[in-house]
């Protein structure tokens, strides 16, 4: 067998075969045995990977249960209409469906590199008070990410002044504008200013609350109007027991999974705060490696202060 | 020929959703590969479900469903320009008759293709992950590791030759054990 021939299916394999690749694949069919045992076992590989992450599954169920019942059918739609939802249950159970196959797919992506987004208010108010008199804007914002871990919240404040909040996975931290650096190893500490995270939404953990947004969200994929790089996906949260945001509509890009803008509606607001957010990709250069520790973040010699875990009941 | 059965059985529903990625593997390969694959296997399902009377319950339920599958992508081989057509009429039909002589049983080969993932080295396990999982090209994968994309490719095709050679091999060791 020609040794060209791994070449000509990737080709194949990945939809880029030209016309030269073509006539040479289709020759090798012809007059080689080998080629063709391998292209049969290649393709079929292949085709049981893609099946196995859900490719084809819910694209072909969904369609069959949505099947439109004419007249000229009605002979068979009675059992049909029982059968194929009956048919698309147990397709369902066969292979994850392309919806939490494209969940998987945006948060391996958060896994690499380091990820900026911009925050802008769409619905309730953009301000939030802040026990010391003075108030943040979540509008303006901008919100670093690292991983599913690590995360740098920047908020004007409107009196002058920011408010940065921030995780390196180990310890979070606070600082009010040229206030003193609060830190903690208690991770879940200073995160109630992220939008969404009053009821650990699913948004800074996002691969940590993986099967919490398969399973609490129904999930919808579709394409993006004029953007066929871009995918969407929008969740809506099964019902009130589910914590996090009521919606979340995700686009990202088809061929790498990072989230090019992100939708979070019907936030919790027990301390006011907006109602429903947007954040827009605004690049994507890597960060310096201690970006997510307080230390870039203000003066040396500030007051550093140690916040202890608050006790544990018994 | 006629079943006689006028309803179709939950027997019928269950062959036809354990063939599904047998059916999907045919028909991916009879198209070289094209994404529209999906769609081909949505038209077989609802022509399987159609002429489930025709269906004789004493022979191999995936044979008779290929044979379905088969003609739905001549049909969507006439909706095409000839420029969108990756195999050749002639070479099409060579890679039916030997992808139809080969046994399937869709289960036990998604079973054993799950055992032989775990047989391979992690590094490789990631690969096929952010390839198949993630959706991730070759070409963007090449990217992102600084890797030439042949390179990569040839990579793919050494870990497609070896789970193909695992699962055969695992699936005769069950058969004889």
């Amino acid at each position: 067998m020609n040794p060209e021939f791994g070449k000509v299916m990737h080709s194949v394999l990945d939809g880029e075969l030209s016309a030269e690749a073509q006539a040479a694949l289709n020759e090798a069919l012809r007059s080689d045995p080998a080629a063709l045992d391998a292209y049969c076992s290649q393709v079929r590989i292949h085709a049981l990977l893609a099946w196995r992450a859900g490719a084809a599954t819910a694209n072909a169920t969904e369609k069959i249960v949505a099947f439109p019942v004419k007249p000229r059918l009605l002979r068979w739609a009675g059992w049909a209409a029982v059968a194929l939802v009956m048919l698309g249950a147990v397709f369902f159970a066969l292979a994850p469906s392309r919806a939490t196959a494209a969940v998987n797919r945006v948060f391996a992506a958060m896994q690499r590199g380091d990820r900026s987004y911009t925050i802008s208010v769409i619905e309730g108010d953009a301000r939030m008070a802040m026990n010391n008199g003075r108030t943040l804007t979540y509008e303006g914002g901008v919100l670093h990410l690292r991983g599913d871990r690590q995360f740098v919240l920047v908020r004007p404040i409107i009196e002058g002044g920011r408010r940065i909040t921030g995780s390196d996975g180990t310890v979070n931290w606070d600082i009010v504008g040229d206030g003193p650096v609060k830190v903690t190893s208690d991770l879940t500490r200073f995160r109630g200013g992220l939008p969404g995270e009053q009821q650990d939404s699913t948004f800074l953990d996002l691969a940590g609350n993986l099967s919490g947004l398969k399973s609490g969200y129904d999930l919808v994929l579709s394409d993006v109007l004029g953007e066929p790089s871009q995918v969407r996906l929008y969740a809506k949260r099964k019902s009130r027991d589910v914590r996090g945001p009521r919606e979340m509509d995700i686009t990202f890009r088809r061929e790498t999974g990072v989230i090019v803008a992100l939708e979070l509606r019907g936030l919790p607001r027990a301390r006011g705060g907006p109602e429903a957010v947007r954040l827009t990709l605004n690049g994507e250069s890597t960060l310096p490696a201690d970006y997510f520790t307080h230390m870039p973040h203000h003066e040396s010699g500030r007051w550093i202060q140690d916040e202890a875990p608050a006790p544990r009941g018994p | 020929m006629d079943n006689g059965r006028s309803q179709m059985t939950p027997e019928f529903a269950q062959r036809l959703a354990s063939a599904q990625s047998s059916i999907y593997a045919f028909i991916v390969s009879l198209m070289g590969g094209r994404d529209e694959a999906a769609d081909v296997l949505q038209e077989t399902n609802l022509k399987l479900c159609r002429e489930f009377h025709r269906y004789d319950e004493s022979k191999p339920f995936i044979n008779w469903a290929l044979t379905l599958a088969r003609f739905e992508v001549m049909a969507w081989r006439t909706r095409q320009s000839r420029s969108r057509l990756v195999l050749d009429d002639d070479v099409l039909e060579r890679v039916a008759s030997a992808l139809q002589v080969q046994p399937m049983e869709p289960e036990r080969e998604l079973a054993a293709l799950e055992r032989c993932l775990q047989k391979l080295p992690q590094s490789q396990r990631a690969m096929v992950d952010e390839r198949y999982q993630c959706g991730e090209t070759v070409r963007a994968m090449a990217g992102r590791l600084g890797q030439p994309e042949n390179a990569l490719a040839a990579m793919f095709y050494r870990i497609r030759r070896a789970l193909q050679e695992c699962v055969t091999t695992t699936l005769a060791k069950e058969e004889s054990a």
